[in-house]
């Protein structure tokens, strides 16, 4: 009884040996092989996925580059036109003075020319009110009211009101005009831009037939100061 | 001289077992070569694409140089930009624009002996009170007025009739 149950234990012995160890090798290996899937291909995933980002700042970068090569001639004309329509701060005495001179042009007495709002408190666009009187001929008037709509700083008529009188039409109208501070910082060297669509160059465009105004900042140059001439000796 | 087998038959591994470790054994020889060849695989793919990131780097690091020494052009862009979005702004809002185009374009268009006395313009509507001399002149104008097609509606508010002046009607009218 006790040969047979040694007989046995040593068959089992070895059909575990002829089994397990080719088991154990294979255990190994997929071991190794999850070893590779997880850090290996997890190390190529991400490089990859850094070129990725990569390739796609750098095509950015190329078309943003081009944009800016291309249009460097136009952006100058366009951004003093465009800095003129809207302008950085109160537009109040160009516009005073655009509204008093279309008036000149179109043979119309500019007689009043009152101007309310500006504040530099809100931000965004600000507004203008400007509200003018003036006098003269119908046709001139309606020439006049012409010139109203087509003159920078951009302003849009809100109001206007006319009667005939003995002497001529007097009129009062009341217009509005913008501005708004520059924009203060570029956006990242990364982001994309995108070119002036052929609607932004009409409308530019258009802004140069406007009439614009006929003086601009002009800067007082510091000087002095001065010996004094002496009066009682020339 | 032929070859006997001394060990008892019992203590030889079973046939299923025999061939349940060959079909193991194969897997393995399989699994390793398969290995081998994923492990050689990603060590190529990881160069090439660590090769191909530092290029891009450094070609990146020339343009970002290139947009630099643009910047004053790409200031000028975001300027007109920003002024453009504004400009949109007010384009779209309602305004007197379109009634004084109108008003012009009437009164360019009066027959004789008829006048504009006063009118009122404001956004989406204009008041206006013309005169005429005499009914052939208030005919007239009512006629221009609607053949003109400048205005898509028109009222009549009232007409008056003075021995001395004529005729005065007072209209409002409404571009749609």
């Amino acid at each position: 009884m006790k040969i047979l149950e040694s007989a046995g234990r040593r068959a089992l012995g070895t059909n575990l040996r002829a089994l397990g160890i080719p088991l154990i090798f294979l255990g190994v290996l997929v071991i190794l092989i999850a070893f590779v899937v997880n850090t290996g291909f997890k190390q190529v995933s991400e490089v990859r996925s850094k070129l990725m980002e990569s390739k796609r700042q750098e095509s950015i970068l190329t078309s943003k580059l081009e944009t800016l090569q291309q249009g460097a001639e136009s952006y100058q004309a366009f951004s003093d036109l465009s800095a003129v329509a809207i302008p950085e701060k109160s537009p109040a005495a160009i516009v005073s003075s655009q509204v008093k001179s279309l008036g000149a042009l179109a043979g119309v007495i500019v007689t009043k020319v009152s101007i309310q709002g500006g504040g530099n408190t809100e931000v965004g666009l600000k507004e203008l009110g400007v509200e003018i009187s003036a006098q003269g001929e119908l046709t001139n008037m309606l020439s006049y009211f012409d010139s109203l709509r087509s003159f920078l700083p951009l302003t849009e008529v809100n109001d206007v009101s006319f009667s005939q009188g003995e002497t001529g039409v007097s009129t009062q109208a009341k217009i509005t005009s913008f501005f708004a501070p520059f924009p203060e910082s570029l956006p990242s060297l990364t982001s994309p831009i995108s070119d002036l669509t052929v609607e932004e160059k009409e409308i530019l465009g258009n802004f140069a037939s406007f009439a614009q105004p006929t003086f601009t900042h002009a800067g007082v140059s510091v000087g002095g100061p001065y010996d004094r001439a002496d009066l009682f000796n020339f | 001289m032929p070859q006997i087998n001394l060990l008892p038959t019992d203590l030889a591994p079973k046939g299923s077992v025999v061939k349940a470790s060959g079909v193991v054994r194969k897997l393995t020889t399989v699994g390793v070569i398969l290995f081998i060849l994923s492990l050689g695989a990603s060590i190529i793919l990881f160069l090439v694409f660590s090769n191909q990131l530092k290029d891009s780097s450094l070609r990146k690091v020339e343009l970002e140089q290139s947009i630099k020494a643009l910047q004053a052009t790409e200031q000028r862009l975001m300027l007109i930009k920003d002024r453009l979005f504004l400009i949109k702004d007010v384009m779209g809002r309602e305004t007197a624009t379109d009634e004084l185009s109108a008003i012009s374009t009437l009164i360019s268009n009066l027959p004789e002996r008829v006048t504009i006395k006063d009118a009122q313009l404001q956004k989406n509507t204009t008041s206006a009170t013309l005169a005429a001399q005499d009914s052939l002149a208030l005919t007239q104008m009512m006629s221009s007025i609607v053949s003109l097609g400048t205005y898509d509606q028109v009222d009549l508010l009232s007409i008056r009739f003075s021995p001395t002046t004529g005729f005065s009607a007072d209209f409002e009218l409404a571009i749609q």
